[in-house]
């Protein structure tokens, strides 16, 4: 006899719920929704009662721990999972979550953890190992189950990004690390508490295994306060529903879920076959040294996606010919990448009084054996896998997107980064202290994309948290005491071109004063170097990458002691130098990555975040929205002509367009155009003799021949190219 | 109870939605709108029939000025706002396209304001699609030398038309769902 | 002296955007109720013709009342709806360079406004219009050095790391006086550990003001909210000089002429969680919601500690604002960084958030592209085309589709012109759209009342309460007349109003307790380890804390009537776990601490009390010890708050007199005749059967068909 309500096993549960959906298509086998039916004010009372909980334990939990991810922020979550692990609904938040916190609770099913270490009332289980359904070792999760009258009705989980992880370096995510044990402490689900309470080893635990023991205590004390929240209201629900109605109605709010799913897409999209792809630099070498050889190299990471939509409105999506598996931190396991679904489903495709899993079940994904996305070997690194993960999403919001305008729901079309870009900083204080922290600044809020109507906005989005926030810099400065910001504002010109152009990137400048010893991480998964997808829009130029500058040995003391003040901007610290007013011993550009950068008294860090998508053609631009931005100071007179063609004459306070001057430097780029291209065909025939001759540079060779090593995409490729049969890279 | 004037959805709002000029107010209300009306694919043909200049029946509009067209012949082509045609829609529209390849630091400043925050060229071309009619840009690639142009979309039309929408195309057949530009560069092979 | 002991009256003012509402209390705590339509330009005259109209209840000159008067205690939404009608003064900052932008990123808080699933649409985020035009914000060169979360392990707070740049200073207040603001704001990073730059930046801008003779004031941020985060200082900033100074400037007014008409002490106002300060406080945007404040306080006291409803959602409609507040299980809860009208910053307040809607709305009608949109403006006391506003709002549809009556506005004081209204709507609203005129007045209506529900359901989000255990409370002079709307599918357990709903915030503001709340950082760490005597070394900074705290308080209650022995103390501290970030309010039992005893039952017992009631047993950490942050003095004066009487109950059936006739109603496209009846005639126990309009000479309350109204023995009338 099972615990799980009914008398079944956690197992069994978990194989009726699948059963059922691959026999009716419907979510428990529901073609009815009976209690919605009978009295849907009812249930609609039931729903925000659990919704709120959920929410409640969230706003309060948060003031329980000490960092400010949680606790201004809000990077964490709380849910209610459905005893067979499906998430019901959540709070706000990290959202992405409800989809792999399932994956944990079935992974506790195949290990029977019924039978041992057993699962009881009072119980507190914890996880964060993504071979068993977590994204990263960053992310640890909190599961109490709800047991009414001896028997498992639902889950109670809190969930939290916490700030360090006890890695190979200083931080929440170590940017080298090419196994596991690099990756910083793993656990597999167990169980860290009976009665209620956390188990004394388990803060022990923490405060051996990390650098900043009393936040990660702290932070684990408000994930089990929230979740023990919502364990309370949930039993407080069952007593004014009754158990039965509480147990059903969560299963309708399932299938009602999936069907809001489908209804929008048979509504709002249509069905089609995408392309579209992510690459991005892996830049490891000079990093493994002679510790890990292996992993001492740079590597192209290739994310292609096909994505289809079908007849039936569920989603298909192959992923066949993503780079390998890898001595990286880019390895990506299945609950990892369905942690990142709902990153493009909840803002898309459903708008409701509930955040939850219903519409996985509708989401076929094509995970290539071997590949990044489906490891052979499960001791490779795994902290960035979320990242990678999130490009899938942000490619699918863009398909979604091209969907949508096809449709005519052009009002939803709609595009925002999907990746952050990370520091994480680490040291001892000269006060013999040591320390270590992530910036989280950019992962809490980013700028959005154009739209086929309107501009991106700057400052107003974040894939991972719909609240979005990229906090206060006096309030970071607490905790990096060496850290002073100089800098926290727009970046003029930072923005993809287009009719509409994307929202303008995020500037940090920050200069380094009294670091003791110092060193800093920096990664910024799908970004720097690279544009933030392979493709634009309608047009539009695709969005780029971050930019990470450490510029060493400056004269910036000495400026600021003489009154000269400081730039603010990497523009112009780039000026400064330029006019020798900054003296710079070594401007450092990062690229994608950098692992143990030592910063010294005087350093400046400057970190300019993604630059938006733009939409549409930059010369279809409506002049009167050019010289708007010129007179706010977001673009620059210079780029308003030489990008959109637009002439204005600037009398300060009187400023207009010159239409004359405009109409004519458009003709003339039109021009400029028309003798620059050239035919398709001609373009193909000289650019085919480059491949068949196989002229790539190394990493792009690399990345074709990985290409090649699989079926489909080795078709496609050989097939456009009209290669030989035995075409090898 | 709501006139169709007086609905936030009505043609003339959809009209504005698509010229950009639908004050901010009313686009949330459509965005909040669910589920979506009924007709509001028929509504977006009818606008977009008549702000074209041609005739060609829309069946659907694939890009900002991309559409795909059923021509008296028959045929289903891509076709630009101006007019200019650019082949069966089943062929990646990008190959009837003038092409321009940025390759250089310079070539990229042109388009991406900041130095160094663009693409690095050693692993990055910028490919710009302009139609050879009107010369505007239809599409941008940002890939690696050598790398195959993406097929951005290909719509099942006659599911779409017969299921989703039901009312079926009336000239439905098994080849319209396939991918035939791979055909396109074959002949360009043997063309040679 | 003569202390306000021996005073007979306590005057309590709402002062709106459209009605200055005054509630006058006698000894006995018998109340009149009078009104006057405020005067934007100079409040002093709405105050005085609002005093003098309650004074007529009671046959009494209002220099009698003003000169027997104990307590006058002025809130009002003046503020508010500057803000809300963003028609402030044109303010300019500056701040550290490279935080210009500050204001306009506003830390990406894009989902202040949006319901649950509208925040999880990332389409729908956008940004609350910043008060200040981004090109009015100046950089300045400096730098001082924050707290750190390893005290003694770095450079000491406050250290100065880049020096005050001074010619950016002068460049930029002479581009700002230039560009004509009105206000220069300044904001430089951690000037709460250190103002010394802003300070000195303050200096050199006041003498280059004098220089050019120009007439523009200068607030700095750690004068106005002296605490970290300094996008939420911004915004608190930018509040005092857009809207905060306007507003003292007018209660400066107020006072001057209630002293000349008698009154004996100084004014005060509510701050936003309901404590009373003076009119010169120099943080006045703090009593941002004082008028909405009192109406909160006012359905506690009323509602909740007599009627013992306890959960209830408060809705003031007034003219210009729509205010909603919460009390959640009794309790209204002080938030200390509130999200306001779209805004997040640092200002303690009750659990309300307004939004720009009232029978003065103003409605828009494009039309070319036959789209109507709603305010934010307001006509405030003009009405309308009805009675002296040049456009059409919310109120000239209220009075042609019947509901309001244009002989009967504030008892027929003031005439609303129908036929006007009639024509201006027809003109200007249903040609334009090409529909009936009264078809598209009520199709208005439904936008406002569903743009209403949508700030409730937002409201309760932010407050994270489910609505169906909530009772809706409408006041406010157009409360009970939108009421029906409102209520319309909103899922709330019960829907009421009262008779004197209209001037409910400045009943509310009478009802409430007479006290200023004084609070002081303190550090007192109480780690595990340490020795008794050393815990009991650390409790003494308490102990200092608190007399200060009493010391100042006896001070000021003195200037305003009370001698030390009619002021009494309650006491509290804000604690934490060693650790612990955030801090937690907890009410102590005494303000000293003379022994370990004394510190485990002031301090622990009533923090882990306090904790506790908020969270799971598995949350304490009682191991780590404690650290009290904050001392707490909060100083009473006894006052003669309004009795509310038990009524007999009659009949069903209302008395004859109390029916005024039928009216002809526009509902649901069709005219009928619906019973009007006098509101003051009405007894507890009647039910008043709609379709039916109750009148009175401050408000009006509207009865749909199929709809009635209760009223039960505290007078109080359910909607059902």
């Amino acid at each position: 006899m099972g615990i799980v309500y009914g008398g079944k096993t956690l197992k069994q549960s978990i194989k009726e719920s699948d059963d059922a959906f691959k026999r009716t298509g419907h979510l428990h086998g529901l073609e009815r929704l009976e209690l919605h039916e009978e009295d849907p004010a009812k249930l609609t009372r039931l729903n925000w009662s659990l919704t709120y909980g959920c929410i409640n334990a969230r706003e309060s939990a948060k003031l329980v721990a000490a960092s400010p991810t949680i606790r201004t922020f809000g990077e964490c979550i709380f849910m209610l999972l459905a005893n067979d692990g499906d998430c019901v609904t959540g709070s706000l938040g990290l959202i992405a979550h409800i989809g792999s916190a399932p994956k944990i609770i079935r992974s506790m099913a195949d290990l029977n953890f019924e039978d041992n270490p057993g699962i009881a009332e009072g119980d507190i289980f914890c996880c964060n190992d993504p071979y068993y359904g977590a994204p990263h070792a960053a992310d640890n999760y909190v599961f109490i189950p709800v047991f009414y009258e001896g028997q498992l009705i639902a889950w109670a989980c809190g969930m939290n990004h916490i700030m360090e992880v006890g890695g190979i370096t200083a931080g929440s995510m170590p940017t080298f690390t090419p196994y596991v044990f690099t990756d910083g402490c793993l656990y597999p689900p167990m169980k860290t508490g009976e009665k209620f309470k956390t188990f004394k080893w388990w803060d022990l635990f923490w405060e051996r295994r990390t650098r900043m023991a009393m936040m990660n205590v702290l932070d684990d004390r408000a994930r089990v306060t929230g979740a023990l929240m919502i364990h309370d209201k949930v039993l407080e629900v069952v007593k004014e529903y009754g158990v039965d109605y509480v147990v059903s109605a969560m299963r309708e709010m399932m299938e009602r879920e999936r069907r809001r799913f489908v209804q929008s897409i048979f509504t709002q999209a249509i069905p089609a076959k995408f392309e579209i792809a992510n690459i991005d630099l892996s830049a490891q070498k000079g990093m493994g040294g002679k510790l890990f050889p292996e992993a001492d190299k740079d590597v192209l990471k290739y994310i292609p996606v096909e994505a289809e939509f079908l007849p039936d409105g569920s989603v298909n999506i192959d992923l066949e010919g993503s780079s390998k598996e890898d001595y990286w931190g880019h390895n990506v396991w299945e609950g990892t990448l369905r942690w990142a679904l709902p990153l493009w489903y909840l803002p898309q495709l459903i708008h409701s009084t509930c955040v939850n899993t219903a519409a996985d079940y509708e989401v076929e994904l094509g995970r290539p054996l071997g590949s990044m996305f489906n490891p052979t070997n499960n001791q490779l690194g795994v902290t960035f896998g979320l990242a990678s993960a999130c490009l899938v999403a942000r490619m699918l919001e863009f398909t979604t997107s091209e969907a949508f305008l096809a449709r005519g729901s052009v009002e939803d079309v709609f595009q925002m980064i999907h990746s952050g870009l990370h520091v994480d900083l680490g040291g001892v204080l000269e006060g013999g202290i040591p320390w270590a922290y992530s910036d989280f600044t950019f992962w809490g809020g980013m700028s959005s994309g154009a739209r086929p109507y309107r501009d991106g906005d700057a400052a107003s989005t974040s894939t991972v948290n719909p609240q979005s926030d990229i906090g206060e810099a006096e309030e970071w400065e607490t905790y990096e005491p060496p850290i002073v910001t100089l800098g926290k504002n727009v970046v003029v010109n930072g923005c993809a071109h287009g009719k509409y152009r994307g929202g303008m990137g995020l500037n940090l400048t920050q200069m380094v004063v009294k670091p003791g010893r110092l060193s800093l991480n920096w990664s910024t998964p799908g970004g720097a170097t690279f544009c933030s997808i392979t493709r634009g829009m309608a047009g539009g130029y695709p969005g780029i990458g971050a930019l990470m500058v450490v510029i060493h040995d400056t004269n910036l003391p000495e400026l600021i002691g003489a009154g000269m003040g400081y730039p603010s901007s990497y523009k112009e610290a780039k000026q400064w130098i330029e006019e020798g007013k900054l003296k710079a011993g070594n401007v450092r550009i990062m690229g994608s990555s950098a692992a143990q950068v030592p910063l010294k008294d005087g350093d400046l860090v400057i970190i300019q975040s993604f630059h938006e998508s733009g939409w549409g053609d930059p010369l279809d631009r409506d002049p009167k929205l050019v010289i708007k931005d010129v007179e706010e100071g977001w673009v620059t007179p210079d780029v308003a002509r030489d990008v959109y063609g637009v002439v204005l004459r600037l009398i300060p306070g009187d400023e207009s367009v010159d239409e004359e001057g405009t109409k004519n430097t458009r003709r003339e780029m039109y021009e400029r155009r028309k003798k620059r291209a050239v035919p398709a065909r001609e373009w193909w025939t000289q650019e085919r003799d480059k491949v068949v001759n196989k002229q790539f540079t190394e990493l792009v060779y690399d990345m074709y021949a990985n290409i090649l090593d699989w079926n489909k995409s080795r078709e496609k490729f050989t097939k456009f190219w009209q290669l030989p049969k035995d075409y090898e890279l | 109870m709501a006139t169709e004037k007086g609905k936030v959805s009505s043609k003339e709002n959809l009209r504005l939605l698509i010229e950009g000029k639908l004050p901010w107010e009313q686009v949330k209300e459509l965005i909040r709108e669910y589920p979506k009306e009924e007709d509001r694919f028929w509504k977006y043909l009818e606008i977009l029939q008549e702000k074209v200049p041609w005739k060609d029946k829309i069946l659907m509009r694939i890009s900002d000025r991309l559409y795909i067209v059923r021509k008296s012949d028959k045929s289903r082509i891509v076709k630009c706002e101006c007019g200019y045609e650019l082949g069966d829609y089943r062929i990646n529209w990008k190959l009837s396209c003038l092409v321009y390849v940025r390759k250089t630091s310079e070539e990229f400043a042109e388009v991406y304001s900041i130095q160094p925050q663009f693409p690095d060229v050693q692993f990055n071309e910028i490919r710009e699609f302009y139609c050879p009619g009107c010369l505007a840009l239809l599409g941008v690639e940002v890939v690696p030398a050598g790398y195959p142009l993406m097929f951005e979309m290909l719509p099942d039309l006659d599911t779409f038309y017969r299921e989703w929408l039901k009312q079926p195309l009336e000239d439905e057949g098994e080849e319209w769902y396939q991918d035939k530009t791979v055909e396109q560069t074959a002949r360009w092979l043997n063309d040679g | 002296m003569t202390t306000s002991q021996s005073k007979r009256y306590q005057i309590a003012i709402d002062a709106g955007g459209t009605m200055t509402d005054c509630v006058l209390v006698d000894k006995d705590g018998e109340i009149v109720v009078g009104k006057a339509l405020s005067n934007k330009v100079n409040e002093a005259e709405s105050y005085m013709e609002s005093v003098a109209n309650a004074s007529e209840y009671i046959n009494t000159a209002s220099s009698e009342v003003h000169e027997g008067t104990a307590i006058c205690t002025y809130a009002g939404t003046t503020m508010l709806n500057i803000l809300l009608t963003l028609t402030g003064q044109k303010v300019g900052l500056l701040t550290t360079k490279g935080f210009e932008h500050v204001l306009y990123m506003e830390r990406a808080l894009t989902w202040l406004h949006l319901s649950y699933d509208e925040q999880m649409r990332q389409s729908l985020h956008e940004h609350t219009p910043s008060v200040v035009d981004v090109r009015n914000v100046k950089p300045v060169a400096e730098r001082i050095k924050g707290p750190s979360y390893y005290p003694g392990a770095h450079i000491p707070a406050g250290s100065v790391l880049v020096p005050l740049r001074e010619e950016d200073v002068r460049k930029g207040v002479e581009e700002l006086i230039d560009a004509g603001v009105q206000v220069i704001g300044i904001l430089f990073i951690h000037s709460y550990v250190n103002p010394a730059h802003e300070s000195r930046a303050a200096e050199i801008a006041r003498e280059i003001i004098q220089q050019r003779g120009a007439d523009v004031r200068v607030v700095l941020s750690y004068e106005v909210c002296p605490v970290s985060m300094e996008s939420q200082r911004a915004k608190s900033l930018m509040v005092q000089c857009f809207a905060a100074l306007p507003a003292q400037a007018q209660l400066l007014k107020v006072e001057q002429a209630a002293k000349s008409d008698g009154f004996a002490y100084e004014l005060t106002t509510f701050l936003s969680y309901g404590a009373s300060v003076n009119v010169r406080y120099h943080r006045m945007y703090e009593s941002l919601i004082s008028g909405p404040a009192g109406g909160l306080i006012g359905a506690q006291y009323f509602l909740n500690e007599i009627n013992n409803i306890d959960s209830i959602i408060c809705t003031d409609l007034g003219g210009t604002s729509y205010d909603v507040g919460v009390i959640t299980k009794g309790l209204t809860n002080i938030e200390a960084e509130p999200v306001f009208a779209g805004h997040k910053m640092n200002l303690p307040m009750l659990a309300i958030d307004s939004i720009g809607a009232g029978t003065g709305t103003l409605i828009h009608v494009d039309t070319v592209l036959k789209r109507v949109e709603l305010g934010p403006e307001s006509a405030g006391s003009m009405v309308g085309t009805c009675y002296k506003y040049p456009d059409i709002t919310i109120g000239d549809l209220d009075l042609i589709l019947g509901y309001l009556n244009p002989e009967y506005f504030l008892g027929g004081a003031i005439k609303l012109d129908k036929e006007r209204a009639l024509f201006e709507v027809t003109e200007r609203l249903a040609k334009p759209l090409g529909q009936d005129v009264y078809e598209a007045s009520s199709r208005v209506l439904d936008t406002l009342h569903s743009k209403m529900r949508d700030h409730i359901s937002g409201t309760m989000i932010a407050r994270g309460g489910n609505i169906n255990d909530f009772t809706l409370f409408a006041y406010g002079g157009s409360g009970p007349l939108h009421m029906w709307g409102v209520s319309e599918g909103l899922n709330v357990r019960a829907t009421c109003t009262v008779p004197w709903a209209a001037a409910f915030s400045a009943f509310g503001v009478a009802a409430a307790d007479y006290f200023h709340n004084y609070q002081k950082s303190v550090l007192c760490v109480l780690a595990a380890a340490m020795s008794d005597d050393a815990k009991l070394k650390e409790c003494e900074a308490l102990n200092q804390a608190w007399q200060e705290l009493e010391e100042k308080a006896y001070v000021e209650m003195e200037a305003e009537g009370f001698s030390r022995d009619n002021v009494s103390f309650r006491y509290g501290i804000y604690a934490r776990y060693i650790g612990q970030m955030a801090s937690w309010y907890a009410p102590v039992p005494s303000g000293r601490i003379g022994s370990i005893e004394d510190m485990d039952k002031v301090i622990i017992d009533s923090f882990e009390q306090a904790y506790t009631s908020i969270y799971p047993l598995a949350a304490r950490m009682p191991e780590s010890g404690y650290a009290v942050t904050v001392a707490v003095v909060q100083s009473y004066a006894d006052k003669r708050k309004p009795t509310v009487r038990i009524h007999e109950l009659s009949d069903k059936e209302p008395s004859k007199e109390a029916h005024k006739g039928k009216r002809a109603v526009f509902f649901e496209g069709e005219w009928s005749d619906w019973d009007v009846w006098e509101m003051d005639p009405l007894k507890a126990g009647n039910h008043i059967i709609g379709p039916a309009i109750i009148e009175h000479p401050m408000t009006t309350v509207v009865i749909p068909p199929r709809k009635r109204i209760e009223i039960d023995p505290y007078m109080i009338m359910w909607f059902k």
